[in-house]
């Protein structure tokens, strides 16, 4: 497949799905990214990153009982598979390696490249 | 509690496929309620939108590429995405087609444009109110309904006594031509009013109104305080006058402080009370608009005898049947129409027994006065400019009409080509109405284009048409929103016209036998041959109306007038405007003739009071010892100067001409016409008889010839002459007549007259340029008429070539095998050639017999033609006929030309 590779994006949604554990939902997820990530992003730009997850066989959906709160409506819920969860435990394996091999403070104000 | 915005909710719902759509409105309701609580309804509804428009891009993201597993119809589903793609495929095969795509819109934009136009002009014209008007819905026009012809003018005495005793109006205005310059007839003549003084004088065009006209209109002036109140007939103290923007801008040079100053008219000094706002163009739509608003009680102090016009009675207590004004009535707050009528009605009583007996002698008999709620035009400009837009609609409509039975027979043949593609889309499983979809869409793309061009047209045009209107209402017409509303719902009118059939055809095809071997069915053939029919007959129609028009125009241009309008210049002079009494009027007049008949290149000079089309005076002439010596025969008359019918051309047939001895003080003489002269005294000679005017006795000394004074589109009407030293008007027109040889004569003349009196002005025309008008709006609908007439035979030439072609591709295989069984050549072109004849034919007779039916209607544009002119009922389906066979023969001639080996090997 061409688009095996994780984008920044997807990995951050991956993250949230994970958070949110039994509540990943579009807005629920957009809200997490909002509040921890510091990132708005609209519902339209999850939905896409979802949709491609989705085709690369890294999450999985399935649709909710429908709720009072939401007028009626169902819900997505996203999981990660199997796949997805080796992933980024693969992911977090490389990053903390490669973190601890940083032994000074960065400076604050951002790094240039 | 504030809801996410509605319209917003219902977007949402038409981006979103029906399978996502729950999980989404609800995401976004949770949102809302999120951003209601921490930020406000404001923020919420804005953020709502913001992620609605979002969600579209990440819809059309999933119509290209696909992501849960597929559904049945098309990938993604979504009609939103269904039309993305859809509108992009149609563009893509317009592009690829350059050439039939370029035709088609070309056709469309032709169609749609001049309806386009003829629709600027009707929503101007007849649906938009009239600019800054206040509550226009509370106005009405005032109408007198009499036994023998209705009239719209009023004198000023009648608005007065409405104003008195009608509660029903809040108030009622006045207006009408400056004297002397009525209407139409003002058509070349230019300004009537001299502004100015010294050396910088500025025609103008001047009309009269009502002191109170621009309240009861609720137009605020753009400057000033508008005209004092006044009441009661009678000469101003201080005249005044309301300039329009357009004159300020003009020949003022937008100077403001032409506010302090007083303006001269014919050399009087009027104060400027204010300056009209820069869209207001008066409110008659029928009218030029004006440059000046005198306001009625000043236009005494430049227009003798004014005064009188506006009594009841006249000095020796005759009755002043002078009517010259158009009464606008604002009824009060809820009051309506049927109301305020019943009103008048009452009203109209007590006011006929207060007046009755000089009601009658100016009246008549039986007379009401009947509003209206069309205010600004009289019943008969309506009218008249309603039977023209019909006709041009009528004309624009037809071509509209073909040219979509041309898309349509194009369509059908380009669907034929396309039977194999739909055939393929459907065995991979896309449903009829998706091909449906697809189908329109095309129709509807190439209409919207065809729309946005004719768009375009129609801004170029509907200028051009509106000077064509039988009144210059001088308004602008530039398409607005209206308008391209309008246009593009005729557009998709189209899309539907021309679309539906071959879309249909195409969406319901037997899948099978399409895939296997395209065919062809009789029902489509004759689907086709009867939109070349009903293309024929229509094209047929339209250019026996064109024909009939050329023919009228013909006649017109060659009809004799009883003059000759080459190289006659007519100078006009309001000579009572400009402050002269008989007296001065009489010499200013001699010295003048003095005058120019020195300056070299004239011929001959004359005056006279009236000049062809430009008005006319009648009288109910008595003569003793003839059939009208009691009751009158009503003739118009006219005062000229001696050699007046030397410059005017009119040959004398019997007696002399005037001459300078026919003087106040000698004997009373007239000169009659031939058609006066036997109607008045059938059989006998005229000559040394009597007519009676103003209780005198008058002798005829000469018969002329009949000349056309009142319109080329009729004959010469009975006419009397009376010598002008023997019976003067205020009013006067030179009639010079002169040498070919000298090409601008204005100028030297002109320049002769103001050497007498520097403020006269006068306003010269050509006796060839009033008969031009005469015949202006008749040459340009005859062109339009023409041009449109031919824009429809080349359609209908192109649709019968293209159905034709499209035949004889389809039935190659067909005249092959004909040919290798030993067909020959010319029974086969034979064949094909008839075919496009039988159609043609068919459509050629019955647009023949619903022209016969018809043309009747076009009377009143016909001229020295009967509309059914045999001339042109039977040219014209034979040059169609003729031209449909050439378009024939092209494919036919292809046709013969197969070889049979090839068609056979071809499948």
């Amino acid at each position: 497949m061409g688009e095996s590779r994780l984008r920044e994006f997807e990995e951050m949604v991956l993250l949230a799905v994970l958070v949110a554990d039994s509540e990943a939902y579009g807005v629920a997820l957009q809200r997490i990214l909002a509040e921890q990530a510091g990132r708005e992003v609209s519902l339209g730009a999850i939905y896409t990153a979802l949709d491609r997850l989705t085709r690369k066989g890294l999450v999985r959906s399935e649709l909710g009982e429908p709720t009072a709160i939401r007028g009626g409506r169902r819900k997505r819920h996203y999981r990660l598979t199997p796949t997805g969860l080796s992933e980024m435990r693969a992911l977090r394996r490389i990053r903390e390696g490669m973190w601890k091999q940083v032994a000074r403070e960065l400076p604050e104000g951002g790094t240039k490249q | 509690m504030s809801a996410p915005p509605r319209l917003a909710v219902w977007a949402l719902r038409w981006i979103c496929a029906p399978e996502t759509r729950s999980e989404v409105e609800g995401d976004l309701e949770e949102a809302f309620a999120g951003w209601l609580a921490s930020s406000g309804a404001a923020f919420a509804r804005r953020r709502y939108w913001k992620e609605v428009a979002l969600l579209a891009r990440w819809r059309m993201a999933r119509a290209s590429t696909g992501s849960r597993p597929p559904r049945s119809g098309s990938p993604g589903g979504g009609r939103l995405a269904d039309l993305f793609m859809d509108v992009r495929y149609a563009l893509r095969r317009l592009v690829q087609n350059p050439g039939s795509s370029g035709v088609a819109i070309l056709i469309l934009s032709i169609g749609l444009g001049g309806n386009a136009m003829v629709f600027t002009l009707v929503d101007r014209v007849f649906l938009d109110p009239p600019p800054l008007v206040h509550e226009p819905e509370r106005l009405v026009g005032l109408d007198w309904v009499m036994a023998k012809g209705d009239g719209v003018d009023f004198g000023y005495y009648d608005m007065e006594f409405y104003r008195e005793h009608a509660e029903t109006f809040e108030d009622i205005l006045a207006y009408g031509g400056f004297p002397g310059t009525r209407g139409r007839s003002t058509a070349g003549g230019g300004g009537e009013v001299t502004v100015g003084r010294g050396e910088a004088l500025q025609p103008a065009l001047a009309w009269v109104v009502s002191e109170n006209y621009f309240q009861v209109l609720g137009v605020p002036l753009a400057l000033g305080a508008g005209f004092t109140e006044r009441r009661g007939a009678g000469m101003a103290a201080e005249p005044e006058v309301v300039i329009s923007d357009r004159f300020w801008r003009r020949s003022l040079d937008r100077d403001p402080m032409v506010m302090d100053r007083p303006l001269y008219l014919n050399g009087v000094a009027f104060r400027l009370a204010g300056i009209a706002p820069e869209t207001f163009r008066g409110i008659n739509p029928g009218e030029p608009p004006p440059d000046l608003y005198i306001s009625i009680l000043s236009a005494s102090a430049i227009s003798m005898g004014f005064d009188g016009a506006l009594r009841r009675f006249d000095e020796d207590g005759q009755p002043n049947a002078s009517r010259f004004l158009r009464l606008v009535a604002r009824l009060r707050p809820g009051m309506d129409l049927e109301g305020a009528q019943a009103r008048m009605d009452v009203l109209q009583r007590s006011w006929e027994t207060a007046f009755g007996e000089w009601a009658k002698t100016v009246y008549g008999e039986s007379y009401r006065v009947r509003l209206r709620s069309e205010f600004r035009m009289a019943p008969y400009e309506a009218r008249q400019l309603r039977s023209y837009l019909v006709f041009v609609w009528f004309v624009v409509g037809s071509v509209f009409l073909i040219g979509c039975t041309n898309l349509a027979i194009l369509l059908l043949a380009s669907a034929s080509g396309r039977e194999r593609e739909m055939g393929i889309r459907a065995a991979l499983g896309a449903g009829r109405s998706r091909l449906l979809a697809q189908l329109v869409t095309e129709s509807l793309v190439l209409s919207a284009l065809g729309g946005a061009s004719g768009l375009g047209l129609a801004w170029l045009g509907a200028g051009a048409l509106s000077a064509t209107l039988p009144m210059n209402g001088g308004m602008t017409f530039t398409p607005d929103a209206t308008v391209a509303a309008f246009a593009f719902l005729l557009a998709g009118g189209a899309a539907v016209l021309f679309g539906t059939a071959p879309a249909w055809r195409l969406s319901r095809l037997e899948l099978v036998t399409t895939l296997h071997r395209p065919g062809h069915s009789r029902t489509r053939a004759l689907f086709r041959g009867a939109l070349v029919m009903g293309q024929t007959a229509l094209s047929i129609l339209l250019l026996i109306g064109g024909g009939l028009m050329a023919r009228s125009l013909q006649q017109a241009r060659n009809v004799d007038l009883g003059f000759d309008p080459d190289r006659r210049l007519i100078l006009s002079l309001w000579l009572e405007n400009h402050g002269y009494d008989e007296a001065r009027g009489r010499a200013l007049l001699s010295r003048a003739l003095d005058r120019f008949a020195a300056v070299p290149g004239v011929r001959h000079v004359s005056v006279c009071h009236r000049v062809p089309f430009l008005g006319s005076n009648t009288w109910n002439f008595t003569a003793p010892g003839t059939e009208y010596a009691e009751k009158g025969l009503r003739t118009g008359f006219n005062m000229v100067g001696p050699g007046y019918f030397d410059a005017m051309g009119i040959g004398i047939v019997a007696g002399r001409s005037f001459t300078a001895d026919d003087g106040p003080s000698s004997a009373r003489v007239a000169m009659v016409n031939q058609v006066m002269a036997e109607r008045m005294w059938p059989g006998q000679n005229p000559l040394g008889r009597t007519l009676d005017l103003l209780d005198q006795s008058w002798t005829v000394v000469g018969v002329t010839e009949g000349a056309v004074y009142y319109s080329v589109r009729e004959a010469p009407r009975g006419q009397v002459y009376f010598p002008f030293l023997q019976l003067y008007a205020g009013r006067m027109n030179f009639i010079v007549s002169t040498d070919p040889s000298i090409a601008a004569m204005a100028g030297p003349l002109e320049a002769a007259l103001r050497e007498i009196d520097p403020t006269l002005s006068i306003a010269p025309m050509t006796l060839r340029g009033l008969v031009d008008a005469q015949l202006a709006d008749f040459r340009v609908w005859t062109a339009f008429a023409g041009i449109y007439a031919g824009i429809a035979f080349v359609l209908a030439l192109v649709g019968l070539y293209g159905v034709q072609s499209f035949l004889v591709s389809r039935r190659t295989r067909e005249i092959g095998i004909r040919i290798a069984l030993g067909a020959d050549t010319r029974s086969v072109l034979g064949q094909v050639v008839r075919s496009g004849l039988v159609m043609a034919g068919t459509g050629a007779v019955v647009g023949t017999a619903a022209a016969l039916a018809t043309t009747r209607l076009m009377r009143g544009l016909l001229f020295g033609v009967a509309p059914n002119d045999p001339l042109v009922f039977v040219t014209v389906p034979l040059l169609l006929l003729a031209a449909c066979l050439a378009a024939s023969l092209v494919p036919a001639l292809r046709a013969s030309a197969v070889n049979p080996v090839d068609t056979l090997r071809l499948e």
